[in-house]
């Protein structure tokens, strides 16, 4: 008896509003009617490898109360019949930016009187600021990633050389009555490095980052050690200075948050290794697009990686390479890094065997990209994905390319759940369906990795999201540029109206403006996600930047020309068929 | 024996028959070079022989010339005459030091600058000159460089007082044709950017040619007469006149293989003389070269593959590849400070397939050749000018001394800056203490 | 047809053309025999017919008639000449970055960290017979960071595996235009002159030393230790001896300069490097013992180079100074050894003292000449085969041996030896490349 009061005083003090009176606009969303679901009679994914062909899962106030084929469905509970369903963990991103706007560098940044001892934002030595300050769970990315399946993402601020902090948010948007911060999930789990120079300021260079790294984190133990001396004896010692660079990098040096280290190459990637090493701090290598020929270094050292979702493009082959098939047979590497052809071009006769062998070799250099996860899995190396540098609209073709090349199924379902849970110590909330763990969920109408599946349902915390049936792929392909579209600048001497028309391909837009007396051809037209920005040569000469969002058939957002910006609306045309 | 040894050494090699004056001085007069090995380049070797200078020019040549009685007799027992060497592309006597723009006249304003003339800026008394040439380097093309077509290159002879003295004769319009090379290896350009800047380089030329057309064609109607009004004025397109009329050449800067391809479409539609220059990757279109008969000035020769992936001997064996199939090929460094390396840069072409025998030809008669000044330099014939340097070995070997040096029948002391401040600090006076 | 275009297709491909992936690892060491060449020792004369045995990476047995061991690779020298491996002590390739140029003095910054096994110069370099390079810091500062001296082993994609186990640490410094364009004129920066540069040094060097007083100190007193100052403890290390100076400079007034500063604070081993003037202080080098790694005959890209002269390495040789010729740029450094035959032409050095210019000398001045830099017994076993003598304009490099290990064959090495292929790189990516601006100021002037 004692027990059930106590659940009911829990349950009213999470059910109580933590801000009692919110104003309900136009745009304000209906209460839920409950936030109990079941999913029944679903094919459920517990994690990989463990599958329940036809079972119910209870989702009750953002967790999951139960699974299996008997579940009772309570009488509160909102059913989903998805017999012809399937239900995973939801996904996991080990490691990005979700809920941040990358901020734009200033084109003509202020020059430093003295580069060598510059402000910390121009050094990028910020190991001080926590990314749960900057989340904005309104962000367009919580959409595009959440379309896919991700239910939670490890974000880290941008920046420079130590952006950073990085803490776990789940991709929702927070409820009528909590708090925006409510999405995060955990505290600072994370340091976030990576190979990023410092602007017009020191440290310039990757050798300058590392001498840096070096010498804050064997300040940092120093620094810990007269703490502990003043701690010990504070009436004959002098107090530490206090000096947030330090004292940020106090939980790595020691070993409780690890130095997640974003890396473009192998190159970076031993560098990165080396500087963990001889600082003695456990580090967890991002991005590393090529693993081979680091495997025994990260076996060695326990490592675990976080394998980019982002793949290089795929190489087609001339109809006129198939001519010469001496040089498409690989010859690999043993360490299957290499792909070169043992040709020879002695002089202008051997030019079209040359061309083939350069296409079969970048296309086998691209093929190594693909091969990267299964080689990691192979080789037994703990990873989980990260979405550092990939876009959404990618990411699916790219796992589908990743499991042609060689990566089990279950291997890819894993490093998008269970691995990446474990990695951030959250094994026991996320990757997996199973009672207890939070409810997030992907529901899909078929196999995850097959090219016409679709994502039906995502849950997070137990927030429900229908996908359209036709718009589940990406985000990004649901929100169309493509079109003519009436704009309205707003300039401090009234309302200048342009006319702008987008064509061409989603991955390759173009377009032009045209003004009363001016028209311009648009320099690269980008939409990544909900945002559309372009760039277009003004009639002063200088550059005009807009960026926005669209929603439907409009735009809202701002043009930005030589430091100074105006707001700027726009609406679709009905296009004419 | 080791110092007396050394200092016979140094003193055969380091003070090769150099004037005392502390100035140089040349003199001029009639000289005899007798018991000479001779290698005339075009009608072979005299294995002893005597080569006879008057009045600038070589008199006679040969194993029974006679030495005239007037003449100054210097016997080159053991020494061999060479033609002097021609670089066909340098900047020197139009740049003195690197990274003075004070001292740097090749760049000038403008995309279209034809009509600037090289040969006004020649520095005469460049200190560069001296060091080049007692290398053997004789005669040089000094080219302007920068824009579009960025001026008027000349030939000249590294020795004079003024320029009209130094003059060669050969003046050839530069067009630095659009590139779709990358530039070193920090270009980020993507694809598109590059094919978007050379897509507007050519129309740019294009527009600029169509323009030189119809100005050549006012240009003649005028001449013809019977027109009331003077044709405008257009300094431009009055530079590029000799070249719109097939009377000059075009040095045609071009070093990607795509882009000598569109070039050779170009020199062909726009039926223009034209003497292709660089030609980094011309060995990849050798044959299209050679079938459009275009003659080449290749280099530098010692210089970086341009692409990752080439073998790494490619630029050494590119001048021997392109003779091969057929093209007239003559060699440059395209250096300012370092034309002197221009024996260097053709051994390596002669080690790496193009063979000796090519490789001095390169540097003497196919330039005089492509340059048509045959009849004036570039071999040892009678009636040539007196252009000749005479050497202790192969004048592409590193150890080889230069002994003698002749320009237009002057001798030139072997002397230069270079050479000064090795004999003043070989043995520093005073040394550690005064 | 099609048979045309196959038989077009075998001649392109000889069946042993090999690709770096037949290249072993970083810590292989070759057990090889290479027979009967002229072997030019550079330190022990030439000699005729001759075979050198490598065993295990190291020289083991020079002779006549040497019996090959069981499983040794025996390679037929007849004909050609085989030299030491030639060494490099001023190179900028097989590195991601050159200059940390934020800062007038980075002593805190390494080479080591930004170390690029990937990059195609190393493959060309061998292919000139080079197995050692000493990978300097730029000189856009006048205190630069530490250098690596490393070894060509091509085929290692672990840039660690480059690295010359043993070599003393170095360090690059700069005198002159450079660190008073980069900081003074460009940024309005201390240093602007050569007066800036001098006292710029001291004061660092006094810092440091104050620095490492204020540690023993501490340390005696079982006090906490000062703040932890990686540039002081860099250069502490300069001045207690246990990091080699290498100092780029041109003229002979900053040569006496830094001398000078370096007699003050008891530092006793230097190279300058370039030193384009160093034959105007010829006898002053020699008194304090100091090296000179210079060019053959780069001259006038910029003032202080206006008044040099080719003949100065033999200047400098003639009055005692151990010289060296260095590179400082990709093509320069696979034609050192024609770069050292041009020490003939000005100033008539004898063979072996030219070739010492690449070899012994260079590895003199790195501190590494127990180890390399001539043809000796127990040395290690870094060949060059050259077919005609290295010092001839024909000669041509045909194999490279590291460590005795064969990372460059003309006869068999197929023509593209990259490592890695870019996937995204353009097809073709052609690039020009001119040697307009020194090497050493990468990465200063864009950053």
């Amino acid at each position: 008896m004692p027990r059930r009061l106590l659940a009911l005083a829990a349950l009213l003090l999470v059910a109580a509003p933590l801000r009692a009176q919110i104003a309900v606009t136009a745009d304000t969303p209906l209460r839920p009617v409950t936030r109990t679901y079941a999913l029944t009679n679903a094919r459920v994914v517990q994690s990989p490898g463990r599958v329940l062909d036809r079972a119910t899962v209870l989702i009750r106030d953002g967790r999951i109360e139960a699974v299996g084929p008997r579940v009772r469905v309570p009488y509160d509970a909102e059913v989903i019949e998805a017999d012809s369903l399937t239900v995973y963990a939801g996904f996991v991103d080990a490691l990005g930016h979700a809920g941040l706007t990358e901020p734009e560098r200033p084109e003509n940044e202020e020059r430093l009187p003295d580069p060598s001892n510059p402000p910390r934002e121009r050094s990028g030595v910020q190991p001080e600021r926590d990314v749960r300050a900057m989340v904005d769970p309104k962000h367009a990315s919580f959409e595009q990633w959440r379309a896919l399946g991700f239910t939670a993402a490890h974000t880290v601020p941008y920046g420079l050389m130590l952006p950073g902090q990085g803490a776990v948010v789940l991709l929702r948007e927070p409820r009528r009555e909590e708090r925006p911060e409510a999405v995060i999930l955990t505290g600072p789990i994370s340091l976030f490095a990576q190979f990023e120079p410092g602007r017009g300021a020191y440290p310039s260079t990757a050798e300058g980052i590392l001498a840096v790294l070096r010498e804050r984190f064997i300040e940092a133990g120093r620094r810990r050690e007269l703490g502990r001396r003043h701690a010990r004896d504070p009436e004959r010692t002098s107090r530490p200075l206090y000096d947030p660079v330090l004292e940020a990098l106090a939980p790595t040096l020691d070993g409780e948050r690890p130095l997640f280290f974003y890396v473009e190459n192998t190159n970076e990637a031993f560098r990165a290794l080396r500087v963990a090493r001889e600082l003695e701090v456990p580090v967890v290598l991002a991005g590393v697009p090529e693993a081979t020929p680091l495997l025994p270094r990260l076996r060695e050292a326990e490592v675990p990686v976080l394998a980019p979702l982002a793949l290089p493009d795929t190489v087609k082959l001339d109809t006129s390479d198939a001519e010469h098939p001496a040089l498409m047979t690989p010859t690999t590497r043993p360490n299957g890094m290499l792909w070169v052809v043992p040709r020879r071009t002695a002089s202008y006769r051997d030019l079209p065997a040359e061309r083939a062998a350069m296409r079969a070799q970048q296309r086998s250099a691209v093929g190594i990209r693909a091969a990267n996860a299964a080689t990691l899995a192979e080789a037994e190396v703990p990873f989980a994905f990260t979405t550092l540098g990939a876009k959404p609209g990618d990411v699916r073709k790219n796992l589908q390319r990743m499991i042609a090349a060689g990566l089990a199924p279950d291997d890819a379902l894993a490093a998008l759940t269970t691995a990446p849970a474990r990695l951030l110590g959250l094994d026991r909330q996320l990757g997996t369906v199973e009672p207890g763990r939070l409810a997030n969920l992907v529901v899909t109408d078929g196999d995850y990795f097959d090219e016409d599946t679709k994502v039906r349902y995502v849950f997070v915390e137990g927030v429900r999201y229908e996908m359209d049936a036709d718009t589940t792929a990406v985000a990004d392909s649901a929100v169309v540029a493509v079109g003519t579209w009436t704009m309205e600048v707003a300039i401090p001497s009234g309302t200048e109206t342009v006319t702008v028309t987008i064509e061409g391909e989603a991955d390759a837009l173009n377009g032009r403006i045209e003004m009363t007396d001016y028209t311009a051809l648009l320099e690269t037209v980008t939409l990544q996600g909900r945002t559309l920005s372009f760039r277009y040569p003004g009639p002063e000469g200088r550059p005009v930047t807009v960026t926005g969002t669209i929603t439907g058939d409009r735009f809202e957002g701002s043009a930005e020309e030589g430091g100074t910006s105006f707001p700027v609306t726009g609406t679709r045309r009905p296009s004419s068929d | 024996m080791r110092p007396a040894y050394l200092l016979a050494w140094v003193l055969l090699a380091a003070f090769p028959a150099r004037a005392q004056d502390p100035y140089i001085r040349t003199t001029t007069g009639v000289f005899a070079l007798t018991n000479a090995r001779i290698e005339t380049v075009t009608n072979g070797t005299i294995e002893r022989g005597t080569v006879v200078l008057r009045n600038g020019r070589i008199e006679s040549v040969g194993a029974d010339a006679s030495v005239p009685a007037d003449a100054e007799v210097i016997d080159c027992t053991g020494l061999t005459v060479y033609p002097g060497m021609i670089d066909g592309g340098t900047g020197l006597g139009l740049q003195e030091i690197g990274s003075l723009p004070e001292t740097i006249d090749r760049d000038e304003v403008g995309e279209v600058s034809p009509q600037m003339q090289a040969l006004t800026a020649v520095n005469p008394h460049s200190v560069l000159i001296p060091v080049t040439r007692v290398a053997g380097v004789t005669t040089v093309l000094t080219t302007p460089t920068g824009g579009l077509l960025p001026g008027t290159a000349a030939l000249v002879h590294l020795h004079g007082y003024t320029p009209e003295q130094m003059d060669g004769g050969f003046r050839g319009v530069v067009l630095s044709f659009p590139s779709s090379a990358r530039r070193g290896g920090f270009d980020r350009r993507t694809d598109e950017e590059v094919e978007k800047e050379f897509e507007e380089a050519m129309e740019r030329l294009d527009e600029t040619w169509d323009q030189a057309v119809l100005f050549a064609r006012i240009d003649s109607a005028a001449v013809a007469g019977g027109h009331p009004r003077e044709p405008v004025y257009q300094p431009e397109m009055t530079a590029l006149l000799p070249a719109i009329r097939r009377q000059a050449p075009v040095l045609v800067e071009v070093n990607a293989a795509q882009d000598i391809e569109k070039a050779l479409e170009w020199i062909e539609r726009r039926n223009v003389r034209a003497i292709l220059t660089g030609a980094a990757e011309g060995w990849r279109v050798a044959d299209k070269i050679a079938a459009a008969g275009v003659p080449v000035i290749v280099g530098p020769i010692q210089r970086l593959p341009t692409r990752a992936s080439d073998r790494y001997d490619v630029m050494y064996r590119n001048p021997g590849l392109l003779r091969e199939a057929g093209v007239p090929v003559a060699l440059r460094t395209s250096e300012v400070e370092n034309v002197r390396n221009l024996p260097f840069h053709a051994g390596f072409a002669a080690a790496w397939g193009m063979g000796r025998e090519a490789a001095l030809e390169a540097v003497t008669i196919v330039p005089a050749r492509i340059f048509g000044v045959d009849r004036e330099v570039g071999s040892i014939e009678a009636g040539k000018r007196g252009t000749l340097f005479v050497a202790d070995g192969d004048p592409f070997e590193p150890r080889t001394q230069v002994r003698h040096l002749f320009i237009d029948g002057y001798r030139i002391p072997i002397q230069s800056r270079q050479i000064a401040l090795y004999e003043e600090f070989l043995h520093r006076s005073p040394g550690l203490t005064k | 047809m099609r048979v045309v275009l196959l038989l077009g297709l075998l001649s392109a491909i000889p069946v042993a053309a090999q690709t770096a992936a037949d290249l072993p690892p970083a810590d292989a060491r070759g057990t090889v025999l290479v027979r009967g060449g002229t072997v030019l020792t550079v330190t022990r004369g030439t000699l005729e017919n001759t075979d050198v045995l490598v065993r295990n990476g190291r020289i083991a047995e020079i002779g006549r008639g040497l019996d090959a061991p069981r499983g040794a690779e025996v390679i037929d020298a007849t004909g050609l000449y085989v030299m030491p491996g030639i060494i490099d002590a001023h190179s900028h390739i097989a590195l991601d970055d050159v200059n940390e140029a934020a800062t007038p003095i980075s002593a805190e910054v390494q080479m080591q960290d930004v170390l690029d096994p990937l990059d195609v110069s190393i493959y060309r370099s061998l292919a000139g017979g080079v197995t050692t390079i000493h990978a300097l810091h730029g000189s856009a500062n006048a205190i630069g960071g530490e250098s690596e001296t490393i070894k060509l082993r091509w085929g290692t994609l672990d840039p660690d595996g480059l690295v010359f186990e043993g070599a003393p640490r170095t360090i690059k410094f700069a005198l002159g235009e450079n660190p008073t364009r980069v900081h003074g004129r460009g940024r309005g920066t201390r240093p602007a002159t050569r007066m800036g540069v001098e006292q710029l040094i001291r004061e660092a060097f006094t810092e440091a030393q104050r620095y490492r007083a204020a540690q023993r100190q501490a340390e005696r007193d079982g006090a906490p230790p000062p703040p932890y100052n990686r540039r002081h403890e860099t250069l502490a290390d300069v001045l207690e001896g246990r990091v080699l100076v290498h100092s780029h400079s041109y003229r002979a007034d900053e040569i006496l300069m830094l001398m000078r500063v370096l007699r003050d604070f008891g530092v006793e081993r230097v190279t300058f490097q370039h030193a384009n003037e160093a034959f105007k202080v010829a006898p002053e080098l020699a008194a304090f013992g100091a090296g000179a790694s210079v060019f053959a005959d780069w001259w006038s890209y910029k003032m202080e180079v206006y008044y040099s002269t080719a003949y100065n390495a033999a200047i400098l040789t003639r009055n005692g100074v151990r010289a060296s010729i260095n590179s400082d740029d990709a093509q320069l450094q696979r034609q050192l050894h024609h770069e050292a035959a041009k020490a003939q032409r000005y100033g008539g050095l004898s063979d072996d003292e030219a070739l010492a210019l690449i070899t012994i000398n260079p590895a003199w001045q790195l501190g590494i000449d127990d180890r390399v830099g001539s043809i000796e017994e127990g040395k290690d076993g870094d060949l060059a085969l050259f077919r005609g003598h290295p010092l001839s304009i024909y000669a041509i490099c045909e194999k490279t041996l590291v460590d005795g290990v064969v990372r460059f064959d003309r006869e068999r090495d197929g023509d593209d030896m990259r490592l890695v292929v870019d996937p995204a790189a353009p097809i073709p990516d052609v690039r020009l490349y001119d040697h307009d601006e020194e090497a050493c100021l990468r990465g200063a002037l864009t950053f």
